[in-house]
């Protein structure tokens, strides 16, 4: 989306991403050993093997003389003991789309600038928060959660707060002068501008943001190439960027991990009623409901465990959650303890409002859902199930049973009259020989059916009754021989 | 001896000819003589235990009763039959397939449990079970559930195993003698065991007279109206 020139915008630079998460991990590693607590921390970098560059560093590092674009050999030279991981570029960018959801909740207009910042609009949240100072106090509480390393700066145009960002700065004013002033201090090796084209500029002396603002634009259009000429607008505040918005996943993943390993059940239900508050504060806040919530259980020395936790009516509230999957836990069982538990829903259903009548029907709709939740849950999906009427003279045809709940147009498939009025209640899965002795009351009504689809049939039905009282349906075979096939209860 | 008695009216044991009222209302079975011995039909809640040999026409005998009663669409629980169930059956008894819901249990505490959770869930008007035997606790707790989510429970027994002195709202044995069934009421809770009656539990129709039911023969799928312009 393009905007105009005026309003304000703020840029976070994370440039050590990486580094700050691997710090996290491994400060929660040598929590739980105390040995390790002792030790100085190991200086640590992250490397790119194919740029053949240190990209980022810890102050460890630094201390020992290690710099930015260092190749590996002359790292390593510096530094016998160094700690070093690759660069991935998906963990950054996996921690910008978290840090983007978090700030979601508290502003709107978020961009994602892969691979280490974020774009954030101010101009718009500036009438809810009152002023910049309170805006950004409110988003500062959310960065500062994570340990990241941060600068941020703002600007009245997208590519000026990133170059200030960019040189460490934390700097956030609404005032258009001292922006600009701040601008101009700034270094023009730092700026999204193509490195050729920055060796251009330097040839015919424009070293400085201060002289790339002395000349017209139309003085560089022939000598840089159209994308650095686009950025070099855009830091004169003569053009607006292009940027998509960022919109946060229409699915939840959380993961905990325990603090220490559990191997019944039981004691996992707290837990996992822990993990279902967040979900419901999620949902809560996005006024969504769940039909289905995946939870995966991860055991300490066998593969994990994924239950899919099914509810026939959306809902969000984790005591609901809870009863559900206490039942289903009920007869789960683990090989070994759990260390970690994610709770994930796919798909959030949008609450409607709908006012619900305290006296009407959907209160009986609601409790039949919640029972076949329940029933589903502890008993299996495939144990509970619904009929419909098939229409076929065949009686061994005409039920079918089926577990999802049927739509409209099926339903009034089903609201076929039978046939037959005097039909069993029961009807024997495989017919059995008859051998007691029965008076037939009534027949025969001949069923010949079914020479079409592999399955014929051809029976002389007969009404009968034993000495016991049982009342039979039997039937007589061409061959002549007697079978039983369903009782009238 | 008097806290005694009130030891057990608190634990619900005791029945007091006081508590009347509750029972006033009560569902009529649609056949005459049974209503008259029930003081006016079935109960409105509370579970029905029915001794019979499988296939009598005890089923025909109660859903009269448990349709008329139907309100709201709220459903029939038949859990764990011994057979399988035919919808024709259930359709031509008046029953709407929809809120059929069958449940298959493989031990008999799921089928209790089933039982209890459809009656006390408020959503179930009328459930069904087949065992050969239940305990006076679990038949209590069926009892109390079905009093509690306002349901018709009923448990079919064989009449071999069952003892005769479970906590249930109405106990009736049946005994099918030619063309008329012989029920005797062992217990209910407005009223004193009745000898056996008779009440002739006929077949819908007579056999052999199809398409009863089928005025006029409905379209196919593949037959297209034609004036059928969309």
């Amino acid at each position: 989306m393009q905007f105009d020139t005026s309003s304000l915008w703020i840029y976070l630079y994370l440039p050590n991403l990486q580094l700050n998460i691997q710090q996290v991990h491994g400060e929660h590693l040598s929590a739980g050993d105390k040995q390790c607590k002792i030790q100085e921390p190991a200086a640590q970098i992250i490397y790119h093997p194919k740029l053949n560059q240190v990209l980022q560093l810890n102050t460890q590092a630094q201390k020992l003389g290690i710099k930015k674009g260092m190749g590996l050999a002359s790292a390593s030279i510096i530094c016998n003991n160094l700690v070093i991981s690759e660069y991935k570029e998906t963990i950054a960018i996996q921690a910008l789309q978290e840090l983007a959801n978090q700030l979601y909740l508290v502003t709107s207009d978020i961009v994602i600038d892969e691979p280490s910042g974020l774009f954030l609009r101010a101009q718009n949240m500036l009438r809810l928060y009152g002023s910049l100072a309170q805006y950004w106090q409110v988003i500062m509480e959310v960065i500062s959660k994570q340990s990241y390393d941060v600068y941020y700066a703002s600007a009245y145009s997208v590519n000026v707060a990133k170059l200030i960002a960019k040189h460490q700065q934390h700097y956030v004013v609404d005032d258009k002068k001292l922006i600009q002033k701040k601008l101009q201090q700034c270094s023009l090796l730092l700026t999204d501008i193509d490195k050729k084209d920055i060796e251009k500029l330097q040839r015919i002396g424009i070293k400085s943001i201060a002289d790339l603002f002395e000349q017209p634009l139309s003085a560089f259009a022939s000598r840089v190439s159209k994308f650095s000429l686009q950025i070099m607008s855009e830091l004169r505040g003569e053009s607006a960027a292009k940027l998509r918005f960022y919109q946060p996943p229409q699915r939840y993943e959380h993961y905990l991990e325990l603090l220490y390993d559990v191997e019944l059940t039981a004691r996992l239900l707290p837990v996992v009623g822990k993990c279902l508050d967040a979900l419901e504060a999620y949902l809560l806040v996005r006024n969504g409901l769940a039909l289905s919530i995946h939870i995966i259980l991860f055991q300490r020395e066998h593969g994990p465990i994924t239950q899919v936790i099914n509810s026939a009516l959306p809902i969000y509230k984790s005591a609901d959650w809870l009863d559900i999957i206490a039942l289903r836990f009920e007869h789960l069982a683990l090989s070994s303890g759990v260390y970690g538990i994610t709770i994930r829903c796919e798909k959030i259903e949008q609450a409607d409002g709908c006012e619900s009548d305290f006296f009407s029907e959907k209160s009986t709709h609601v409790a039949a859902m919640t029972l076949l939740s329940r029933l589903k849950a502890k008993l299996g999906e495939q144990q509970v199930k619904l009929m419909q009427y098939h229409d076929d003279y065949r009686p061994e045809c005409c039920t079918q049973l089926f577990t999802k709940t049927i739509n409209k147009q099926q339903k009034n498939n089903s609201l076929n009259k039978p046939h037959f009025l005097d039909r069993p209640g029961f009807l024997l899965r495989v017919p059995i020989p008859l051998n007691t002795k029965v008076s037939i009351i009534d027949g025969p009504e001949r069923i010949a059916s079914g020479w079409w689809d592999n399955h014929e049939v051809q029976r002389d039905y007969f009404l009968a009754q034993s000495h016991q009282g049982q009342q039979m349906w039997i039937f007589r075979t061409i061959d002549d021989n007697w079978f039983v096939h369903g009782y009238f209860i | 001896m008097k806290s005694l008695l009130h030891d057990l009216q608190k634990k619900q044991l005791v029945w007091t000819a006081a508590n009347l009222d509750q029972h006033k209302e009560r569902v009529a079975t649609g056949y005459k003589q049974l209503d008259d011995a029930l003081n006016g039909g079935f109960p409105q809640s509370g579970l029905i235990h029915i001794t019979s040999v499988m296939g009598c026409g005890e089923m025909r005998l109660v859903i009269p009763a448990i349709v008329s009663r139907q309100l709201e669409n709220r459903l029939y629980a038949f859990i764990a039959p011994p057979h399988l169930l035919n919808a024709e059956f259930l359709m031509a008894q008046g029953i709407e397939l929809e809120q059929v819901l069958f449940i298959q249990a493989d031990t008999p505490e799921q089928v209790l449990w089933s039982a209890e959770q459809c009656a006390k869930s408020g959503a179930c008007s009328a459930v069904f079970i087949w065992q050969t035997k239940l305990q006076q606790i679990q038949a209590k707790k069926l009892e109390l559930a079905a009093l509690k989510g306002d349901c018709l429970s009923f448990f079919f027994a064989d009449a071999k195993h069952q003892a005769d002195n479970l906590p249930v709202s109405l106990s009736l044995s049946i005994q099918r003698k030619n063309s008329q069934l012989e029920i005797c009421v062992n217990k209910q809770k407005v009223g004193w065991p009745i000898p056996a009656f008779s009440v002739k539990v006929p077949f819908k129709a007579k056999l052999g007279s199809p398409m009863r039911y089928r005025l006029k023969p409905k379209p196919g799928h593949n037959v297209i109206a034609f004036n059928a312009n969309n």
